[in-house]
């Protein structure tokens, strides 16, 4: 079975084509600048057989994008999908596992302005591709669907019911895909049942990032809430903040509270903070190489890590007896530095790092503790595309109405 | 030496009144409103000055005066005088509802205790130091800032002395159980995590407090609700936490107090939501949140201190606590509980000699046995000086 991949952001559209259950990848890519015209050209990055070609073509809107991703495909010795398998970042209450998409819409149309850079555009995907290709099977794979299981004290605020039940504000939690997928293979590298694994999952990505804590294989909680705007400091999100200086911002900017959303979303975190770059690795590239910003840009750094340290701290002490710490996504796999400073000095939790593994991590998944350290600390590559692909042959392996073809 | 002790809260004066030999107040009581006027304020000050005159020899020689609020201009405790209040008063326009009746409550005291030495202690001034990484958020303004504000609740734990390591540095979780709880972590004496931010808002949920959220909400409940910034934060601060967990008026004190901790080795137990089940879940919960990351800060633990009105109804939270946070080493020493009961007015008291002595004052022609190096030193004060 072909699983096209689809992964669509709010102006580009990523995609893997995988054979399950070998887990193959056939084909992928990603098309850039998606929607109106920009000072680039629109384009497609395909990668087929180790190659990669660059296609300059016009694409309006993610059904045109999708549209020539499928005529990439059959260009490449005729590949074609079997099923189509979306991420979808919010789920809100409705979604609480990975759904097959049919003909009611309405539940999906419910949680489109939950997220509203990421779901709109997946969603207006789903339709189109409805539209083109009726036949062909489509599953829906939410982020937030793997937080399902976080408990209702860890997902409550402490706001009035009926401000909580009528904007359906809870902890919802996000990069579940990824948390899911690392966990399952931490469990698959230790040799022990998913069911009895106790952990804390780094998915540090250069861009947004996230702690999740695992009981027994389930998330029980998550440093994102409501939105992916709480937690850590992220590239261009603040992360937590004070609810006041929130109120502030928006009595400053005259209750403009588009304005107020594009500074926390998009103006803050480690951008604000450098004024440059949102990227840390620039942060941490800029304080070796010395200089005079060589103290600001340590305490950004220091910062940075001093918030998932204590989300680190925090999340240990709520799982009771962990198994393992895992650190996934662009910093988590390629950053020793960030490994180091998160793990050293907590011997207290058990967690004692090889610096000399650390360094040289070799080949992923790989164990980076020394002999000697109770919980392990593992490095594993996340791989989303796959998990989604997993997930929506799961589904489709127990779903008894779709005819899929082989 | 008679110390006179005032607590300005948003509806009401507290005060206490100590004298040389006892550490237990003569006189505690308070009286309702808070006047925001001169004349009002001089007769308010008066009516308490007849009442210590009742209740003692003399009138008060020391006046110590607490504010929520100093800002990163007041790192301790001040005498007040011209120049001090007004640098006190620039602060106006960052915490308006704190710093004017507290400044007119200083303005009148110099003047209704003639001769006594007034100073003021500020909640925010033990947190006015902590790191860079702690106080800063993820924004451009580096003028917005964490504190605590029960900074004098933590600064009493950090120096008891019940818990402390012989050798190495103390790490101590400080958990200040008042109506808006507060976590602060503590090595020997310096704070370098609290569980408060920019304002009290942030961090554990409080008796009508939301605590922690997610900003996004707020842009949420404008967006969809309509609300001004205003009646938001009228929600956040009176309508939330445990009033909104509970759906009625609680106090901390009666949560912590009712709940068998012990219930919880094995987990939290389900409870629907509304009932104080849920509620208790959810305040513990959160505390053994920000008690790990506390841990994390300092690399270890070696004690819990409990400070606050609701001590003694939080002792079973505390051993819960401990037990949560015991090493993964078998080797490492389970935390230790302590339990601060000292009051905020004994804590205030103490500061006041303190800082008294330190600006060289003339209340050192009193008894040394109010002297900070003395063998009655208060105790908030003895390892702090040593």
């Amino acid at each position: 079975m072909n699983i096209l991949v689809l992964n669509c952001g709010s102006s580009s559209l990523k995609y893997r084509l995988i054979a399950m259950p070998g887990e193959k990848e056939l084909a992928g890519g990603e098309a850039q600048r998606v929607g109106p015209p920009t000072a680039e050209p629109a384009r497609i990055h395909h990668r087929v057989a180790g190659t990669e070609q660059v296609i300059t073509v016009g694409m309006p809107d993610h059904a045109a994008a999708f549209d020539e991703v499928i005529r990439l495909l059959a260009e490449s010795g005729g590949l074609a999908p079997d099923v189509l398998g979306h991420r979808l970042v919010h789920g809100g209450d409705r979604f609480c596992g990975s759904t097959i998409i049919d003909d009611d819409m309405e539940r999906l149309h419910a949680v489109k302005d939950m997220a509203p850079l990421h779901n709109p555009p997946a969603i207006g995907l789903i339709e189109a591709c409805k539209r083109r290709y009726p036949d062909l099977p489509q599953v829906a794979v939410f982020d937030t669907a793997f937080h399902s299981t976080i408990p209702s004290y860890a997902s409550t605020y402490a706001l009035p019911k009926t401000v909580r039940r009528d904007l359906e504000i809870r902890k919802y939690g996000f990069h579940g895909t990824s948390h899911q997928y690392v966990v399952a293979e931490a469990a698959k590298h230790l040799g022990k049942p998913l069911e009895q694994l106790n952990a804390v999952s780094c998915h540090l990505g250069s861009g947004g990032a996230s702690l999740c804590a695992i009981v027994r294989g389930r998330s029980v909680d998550n440093t994102m809430g409501y939105s992916p705007l709480q937690g850590l400091v992220m590239s261009t999100r603040c992360g937590d903040l004070d609810p006041a200086v929130t109120l502030q911002l928006l009595h400053d900017h005259v209750t403009d509270i588009d304005a107020v959303e594009k500074v926390l979303n998009q103006k803050s975190g480690i951008l604000s903070l450098s004024g440059t770059s949102a990227d840390i690795r620039d942060v941490f590239a800029g304080m070796s190489v010395g200089g005079k910003d060589q103290e600001r840009l340590r305490e950004i750094a220091s910062l940075y890590l001093w918030r998932i340290r204590k989300y680190l701290g925090a999340y240990l002490a709520t799982v009771g007896k962990p198994d393992a710490v895992i650190f996934t996504d662009t910093i988590g796999e390629t950053m020793p530095a960030v490994r180091y400073a998160l793990c050293a000095d907590m011997w207290w939790f058990g967690l004692q790092l090889d610096p000399q593994r650390n360094t040289s991590p070799g080949k992923l998944p790989a164990d980076i503790s020394a002999d000697n350290s109770p919980v392990r600390i593992l490095v594993i590559q996340t791989n989303e595309e796959l998990a989604i692909a997993r997930q929506t042959y799961d589904l489709l392996q127990t779903s008894t109405n779709i005819s899929v073809r082989i | 030496m008679n110390t006179l002790v005032l607590i300005p809260r948003l509806r009401r004066l507290e005060y206490a009144f100590f004298s040389d030999d006892d550490r237990k107040a003569l006189l505690e009581s308070h009286l309702d409103g808070l006047p925001s006027e001169k004349g009002a304020m001089m007769d308010t000050l008066r009516k308490i000055r007849a009442d210590c005159i009742m209740f003692n020899a003399g009138p008060p020689d020391l006046v110590v005066i607490r504010s929520a609020y100093g800002g990163a201009a007041f790192a301790r405790t001040m005498r007040v005088d011209v120049e001090m209040l007004s640098r006190f008063a620039d602060l106006a326009a960052k915490a308006p509802m704190h710093v004017p009746p507290v400044h007119l409550l200083a303005q009148a005291s110099l003047q209704a205790f003639i001769g006594a030495v007034v100073v003021m202690a500020f909640e925010t001034a033990f947190f006015v130091d902590l790191p860079d990484r702690e106080r800063r958020y993820g924004i451009a303004d580096d003028s917005v800032r964490r504190f605590g504000y029960h900074g004098l609740y933590h600064q009493a734990a950090g120096t008891e002395r019940d818990g402390c390591r012989r050798n190495g540095p103390t790490r101590t979780l400080s958990l200040c159980l008042e109506p808006q709880p507060e976590l602060a972590a503590i090595i020997n004496h310096q704070p370098v995590m609290v569980t408060s931010g920019a304002t009290p808002l942030e961090g554990l949920p409080g008796e009508t407090t939301c605590g922690e959220l997610d900003p996004a909400i707020v842009l949420t409940m404008a967006r969809n609700l309509g609300w001004s910034p205003e009646q938001i934060n009228n929600v956040l601060t009176r309508q939330s936490g445990l009033y909104a967990l509970l759906g009625r008026p609680s106090h901390l004190g009666d949560l912590l107090g009712s709940y068998n901790w012990s219930m919880k080795e094995g987990g939290f137990p389900a409870a629907d939501d509304g009932t104080p089940g849920a509620a208790y879940n959810i305040l513990a919960y959160r505390i053994l949140l920000v008690a790990g990351a506390g841990v994390a800060t300092m690399g270890g633990l070696d004690r819990i201190v409990l400070s606050g009105r609701y001590t003694d109804q939080g002792r079973d939270l505390g051993q819960w606590l401990a037990e949560k946070l015991r090493s993964a080493d078998a080797d490492m020493e389970r935390p230790k509980v302590v339990l601060c009961r000292t009051s905020l007015s004994r804590i205030l008291a103490d500061q006041g000699v303190v800082a008294a002595y330190e600006d060289n004052d003339p209340l050192r022609r009193f008894s040394s046995t109010t002297a900070p190096h003395g063998s009655h030193a208060p105790p908030s004060m003895q390892n702090r000086t040593s």
